[in-house]
């Protein structure tokens, strides 16, 4: 049937104009616009559900959410266009503090550990981390196995950002390495004892 | 979120992008024309029969006469059957793929080096298989990370939500394309490098949890998600009747699901089986698997679709990755968001190019160079195909030639904006280049509902190409 799916592309299109109607309020948000943002999230979480119930719910909150996204990119592409023509108000580039950073003392070192932090402990922390869900989660051995997988991923991925981000990359490595060590112990010890 | 908090998530963000972003370039471009693989493989062999419904009948026929192609060394014939997406019948013995038309009579050789090739770049890099695929694994972790570090590094994400000054200076405009691109089509983006490094780095994962938990034995190890079905043993081969006995059952019992895959086991042996894999309607499972003995008799199924979440899960990560599901219009959304990851990756090598010409820390060469490899790496790929398709050149050593060549010559340009526009050029000229190659060799077949779709895609693209290059020349030359 056409109709719930075609409900969940109106929904999400009113949640996105509620919240495109409301940003370009430049934060002047009185009487009802105050609850623009609300509405327009709700009303895009209730087309992601529509969209789940039209068909299988793993097909319909994947079709959605690329409808969601091609939405906004059409938004944005529609928006950029509008202004392409007009003169630029204002020209304020945020500058960082992260261009401050310069080749101090001790640059060489941190940027060893980093990489060192990057190529070995991340892999390792992340993969023990996957073994350690794996031996102890209470689930099916196969959501237990997929679980892991998935988990290992995510943690890599969280670890990598913060052995980079890190202002003290030593500490962080040093964290990194010790989580390793006490999530091998937790897995391995059990084995080794046979319990 | 303090300013120390977003400064520190900004240098992390920007570490590994600058050490990935040409890695991660190639990855998401190739991906991106990846999407239409299954199209690809069929403008690749333009000249083939399409078969529009799935029989037994036929396939029992195609299985028939591959037979005779076995030999001692190839034990398994794969039959790969047409689907909506794909009204192919094609039959694998061995290296050969071997396509048959609605009457299961053989009608020609079904290779597609090129479509082979860029799917090989996308997953292993032209690698060595093992060891590129847990580079491109990689490639999705780092891509995680970058996500994560972005938004992290963001704290206006809400107030910025559809800011995008066209009208800035070409570091504004770059760093506002990345930044909405990066955090509309986040979701996209978390789904394609968490699947991509699943996909990838689940076989370290598993070798790990096998040497673990199962003494090293992977299969063991894998069991949960795929359960060995024991078939009944059969004496001799399985004749053409239990072939069209186990899909009429199939059908019978399961007339949801829709078979894009056959596989006759131990074939030429005296204890055949036939393994069957089946699309399941509105599903994101790529589907879920039936055995049959050699007699025809349906001897289990791996219950992937209905089974356990973490099995359902598995299997949904290929067609997730792959925009495989939803048909047409989601393969076409999925290209749509792969090249806004594309432009992801040379808009955050631009901001930080022109950051530091802005700070008074130009790198000209470092800029042609990327410039050249951003638009040389597409031509280089159009052209591989071209020459690969016109005078059987082999795709690899077309490809990175090229885009070293393109590369490189790009330190000769004059400047790096005229660079950016001779490039364009070039890549539209290589799609029109393409399509001309294909009509070439195939001639009116270059027209039919095979190909038609994928030339006329090439040709807008080129005119979209050239025509916006054109425009923005003439703008940018009316406001000297």
């Amino acid at each position: 049937m056409i109709a719930v799916p075609f409900a969940g592309s109106l929904l999400s299109l009113l949640g996105l104009t509620a919240i495109f109607l409301t940003w370009r309020r430049k934060g002047v948000r009185d009487g009802l616009w105050r609850f623009g943002l609300p509405v327009g999230w709700a009303l895009l979480c209730l087309g992601l559900a529509t969209w789940m119930a039209s068909t299988n719910p793993d097909q319909g909150l994947a079709l959605g959410s690329v409808l969601i996204m091609m939405l906004a990119g059409a938004i944005l592409a529609w928006q950029g266009l509008r202004l392409a023509g007009k003169p630029a108000k204002t020209q304020i580039e945020r500058e960082s503090a992260a261009d401050t950073v310069a080749l101090g003392k001790g640059y060489w070192g941190r940027f060893t550990i980093r990489l060192l932090g990057s190529l070995i402990i991340v892999p390792v922390v992340s993969v023990m981390l996957g073994i350690l869900w794996q031996a102890y989660m209470p689930v099916s051995a196969a959501d237990r196995l997929v679980g892991a997988a998935i988990a290992t991923i995510f943690i890599m991925g969280a670890a990598l950002t913060w052995q980079l981000a890190s202002r003290r990359p030593y500490r962080t490595f040093g964290v990194l390495t010790g989580v390793s060590a006490i999530t091998a112990a937790l897995v391995y010890l059990p084995l080794a004892m046979g319990t | 979120m303090s300013a120390a908090f977003v400064a520190q998530n900004l240098t992390g963000h920007k570490i590994l992008g600058l050490a990935t972003a040409a890695v991660l370039y190639l990855i998401c471009l190739s991906g991106t024309a990846t999407v239409f693989y299954i199209d690809m493989e069929r403008w690749e062999t333009a000249n083939l029969p399409e078969v529009t419904e799935f029989r037994p009948e036929i396939v029992a026929a195609a299985i028939g006469d591959a037979r005779s192609h076995l030999t001692k060394d190839v034990t398994s014939i794969n039959v790969f059957t047409p689907t909506k997406d794909y009204p192919r019948l094609n039959v694998q013995v061995g290296e050969e793929t071997r396509v048959y038309d609605a009457q299961g009579h053989y009608a020609g050789r079904g290779a597609h080096p090129a479509t082979e090739a860029l799917t090989e770049l996308h997953y292993y890099l032209h690698l060595p298989s093992s060891f590129g695929m847990i580079v491109v694994s990689i490639g999705g972790v780092a891509m995680l990370a970058l996500i994560l570090g972005g938004l992290l590094a963001h704290p206006r994400i809400l107030k910025d939500a559809f800011l995008w000054r066209l009208n800035g200076t070409p570091r504004t405009n770059r760093a506002d394309l990345h930044n909405r691109i990066g955090v509309w089509a986040s979701p996209f983006h978390i789904i394609i490098a968490l699947t991509g490094a699943v996909i990838g780095l689940s076989q370290i994962f598993l070798f790990v949890s096998a040497m673990t938990f199962n003494k090293g034995d992977i299969t063991a190890a894998f069991a949960p998600l795929y359960p060995d079905i024991a078939t009944k043993a059969h004496e001799g081969q399985m004749s053409g009747d239990a072939i069209i006995k186990a899909l009429t059952t199939l059908r019978r019992e399961h007339p949801d699901a829709h078979p894009n895959y056959i596989g006759l086991n131990n074939a030429g042996t005296d204890h055949e089986s036939l393994s069957v894999s089946a699309e399941i309607d509105e599903r994101l499972v790529y589907g879920d698997n039936w055995e049959f003995d050699g007699k025809g008799n349906m001897a289990g199924t791996l219950h992937i679709s209905d089974g356990a979440a973490g099995q359902q899960v598995f299997a949904s990560l290929y067609r997730l990755h792959f925009g495989n599901f939803g048909g047409i219009w989601v393969r076409w959304a999925y290209v749509l968001l792969g090249a806004g990851l594309c432009l992801i990756c040379t808009t955050g090598m631009d901001i930080w190019l022109l950051k530091s010409a802005q700070k008074g820390r130009p790198y000209p060469r470092l800029h042609k160079l990327w410039t050249a490899f951003v638009w040389g790496a597409p031509t280089a790929l159009a052209l591989a195909t071209l020459t690969t398709l016109t005078i059987a050149a082999p795709f690899v050593p077309v490809f990175w030639g090229l885009t070293t060549v393109f590369s490189l010559a790009g330190l000769l340009a004059a400047s790096q904006s005229f660079l950016s526009r001779i490039g364009r050029y070039v890549f539209a000229g290589s799609l029109l280049a393409l399509v001309t190659g294909h009509m070439l060799r195939f001639g009116a077949a270059s027209f039919s509902q095979t190909a038609l779709g994928l030339n006329l895609t090439l040709v807008i693209l080129a005119a979209i190409t050239a025509g916006l290059t054109w425009r923005q020349t003439r703008k940018a030359s009316s406001s000297l």
